[in-house]
């Protein structure tokens, strides 16, 4: 990056409503941005990237490619950039996205960072921030080569900043801010005229890695990822038996049940696919119940999205305490049946 | 005959890390001053299933490590645990980048090897000891979670990669390899050589016995300095840093923190539901 040139950022994500966001960013610094937008139909996709703000979108379509492997999207991506001078390439922070950062990033012998909360520009500079030891610090990184490929996580926070005393100024504000959801409002006005979509053309080889098969997962796990809200147990659970207690809960409530790291790997009463945390899944319910969970960093990093925490624990000074808006120090065995009793009177 | 490589990091073992900086109280600024490191938990996976596909195929698995030599210790762990062979890929004249003191000012402090300069060193060590077929890892490591190292080091040697795999199965040359995205489960395929990291749900760790641990100390441990593998690392270009750290800050929470201490689980009970009706998430 040189002088006070307009970066070009080039985006991508699989997810429509993160690659909008992606979009939403990249325009918060105030950069040209080419949406790019790769799959068997990507007609409507490239439209609403293009209302939502792009300056350009680049649409590569294959109709006989059912799932795109990262190999083959770090070629595209690459192949992309470099026809648009790309200075910084973001991806949106799914679990494949992540993936294709890393051989992206190798391919480009780029620097990169991986699940960024926060862009911005210092002094012609793109700085991330992500959250590094377990969720317990948010460190901020100089992006310092020719090209930078990133990764974003959704509700991602951007600001275009020229010099270094105004982002000390923000930074005291709050780091964080609350996930912006994506709707009409995050469409940007540009005031250069309508932007152009584009077919990109790509001679793209046969991927070694073959999908052999896609299907559902097992009966019994919970995907927790959308659920409005989610009821989780810890430690403080003392039989397999008594997890019927936390269902009930969770079903008075119309939520699905969650654990933290003892009950699904020591324990394993619940699959891992149930397990709330930095290793396990990350969640953002309206409502995030935490019974009997001390609340160790790692498990707190995975409900950092959720809206209203509630803490149920007999040990006043778990840390989960401090990190819910409301907590109740008292027994499980107790408090849980009190409140399915209530829950049953108010119904 | 398979020839496993499996990458293990030296991990910070951030379990113990103050819990002060997630309440945003300034004063008290994370730091790694004291805290131990280990085996990052994934690698331990990604050893695991090596042993697993050896104990099945026959063959041979050799650990690489960057660090300092301080991390002789985790490789000699390793091959008690059933490595045969570990490399330690000495770095100790440049710091790593993730080796952070939150209360340090010193920017000299705080730059050293990015995941580029440590997976370049990782694929000079691979292609060095040359003929791997298979190269475990984490999907991401414990301490700092990025995932970088396994899609980069594919990359470099041009070999294919899948990711965060839970379920692992060789037949020939052939990796069947099952991983789950959005809750479907994707059953892919690719010919060896590959590169496959792995989840915590594909296997629990064994741990060595008292006749492993001793055993191991007679098993080889090579020290390779960046000159022994100065010819690999010519065809890798520079290990620039391309990524410096610049701040540590505590991550802020916004929680309300209001505690009910009542005796009594009914009024507790009450007290909770009023509050979540008064927010609106309850009828």
């Amino acid at each position: 990056m040189n002088g006070q040139e307009t970066l070009t950022i080039l985006t991508y994500c699989e997810d429509l409503k993160l690659a909008m966001e992606l979009v939403h960013v990249a325009n918060g610094l105030k950069a040209n941005v080419v949406a790019a937008v790769i799959g068997p139909e990507p007609g409507s996709e490239a439209n609403d990237l293009a209302t939502c703000g792009a300056n350009k979108v680049l649409a590569y379509q294959d109709s006989s490619m059912e799932y795109f492997e990262v190999h083959q999207l770090s070629v595209l991506l690459d192949a992309m950039a470099s026809k648009v001078g790309a200075d910084a390439i973001l991806i949106g922070a799914t679990q494949d996205g992540n993936s294709l950062v890393g051989r992206l990033a190798a391919r480009l012998d780029a620097g990169a960072v991986t699940d960024s909360i926060e862009l911005s520009i210092v002094s012609n500079n793109l700085h991330a921030k992500r959250l590094i030891y377990g969720g317990a610090g948010i460190a901020n990184f100089i992006m310092s080569g020719s090209m930078s490929v990133i990764s974003i996580q959704p509700g991602a926070k951007n600001s275009a900043l020229i010099n270094s005393a105004l982002v000390n100024s923000t930074m005291n504000n709050s780091a964080l801010v609350n996930p912006a959801p994506v709707n009409c409002a995050l469409v940007d006005t540009k005031q250069d005229s309508t932007p152009i979509i584009e077919n990109f053309i790509h001679e793209l080889e046969p991927s070694p890695v073959k999908l052999l098969e896609l299907k559902a997962s097992q009966a019994n796990a919970v995907s927790l990822k959308d659920a409005e809200v989610v009821v989780a147990i810890g430690r403080g659970l003392k039989d397999k038996e008594d997890l019927k207690l936390i269902e009930e809960l969770a079903i008075a409530l119309g939520g699905k049940v969650g654990c933290s790291r003892p009950i699904a790997a020591d324990m394993e009463w619940l699959p891992v696919e149930q397990w709330v945390g930095l290793s396990g899944v990350k969640i953002k319910p309206r409502l995030y119940l935490a019974i009997g969970i001390s609340g160790q960093v790692q498990h707190i990093a995975g409900i950092r999205d959720a809206e209203l925490v509630i803490a149920i624990n007999n040990d006043a000074d778990a840390p989960i305490f401090k990190c819910a808006d409301y907590g109740i120090v008292g027994d499980l065995y107790k408090i849980v049946p009190a409140l399915l009793a209530r829950i049953k009177e108010g119904a | 005959m398979v020839k496993i490589a499996v990458c293990l990091k030296s991990a910070l073992d951030t379990t113990g890390i103050n819990v002060d900086a997630i309440s945003g109280n300034t004063s008290s600024m994370p730091t790694t001053k004291g805290l131990p490191r280990k085996i990052s938990d994934f690698d331990r996976n990604a050893l695991e299933e090596g042993i697993r596909v050896k104990e099945k195929l026959g063959g041979e698995l050799i650990t690489f490590t960057v660090a300092d030599e301080s991390a002789k210790e985790f490789i000699r762990e390793a091959l008690a645990i059933g490595a045969d062979r570990g490399v330690l890929i000495s770095q100790s004249e440049v710091p790593i980048l993730e080796e952070v003191n939150g209360s340090s000012t010193d920017k000299s402090e705080t730059t050293g090897l990015d995941y580029l300069a440590i997976s370049k060193l990782l694929v000079a060590a691979i292609l060095k000891e040359g003929g791997i077929d298979l190269i475990l890892c984490g999907e991401v490591s414990v301490d700092w979670f990025s995932g970088q190292t396994g899609p980069r080091i594919s990359q470099l040697l041009g070999i294919p990669q899948i990711t965060s795999v839970k379920c692992l199965n060789i037949d020939g040359d052939l990796i069947e390899a099952t991983k789950n995205v959005d809750g479907q489960d994707l059953v892919l395929s690719c010919p060896f050589p590959a590169l496959v990291s792995v989840t915590k749900a594909i296997n629990q760790p064994r741990l060595p016995n008292l006749m492993q641990i001793m055993a191991a100390t007679s098993k080889p441990l090579n020290i390779w300095s960046l000159d022994d593998l100065a010819e690999e690392l010519s065809k890798l270009g520079a290990l620039k840093c391309q990524v410096s750290f610049d701040s540590l800050e505590p991550a802020p929470s916004n929680r309300k923190s209001q505690v009910c201490e009542d005796e009594e689980p009914e009024p507790a009970a009450a007290w909770l539901l009023d509050n979540l009706k008064k927010e609106g998430y309850l009828r």
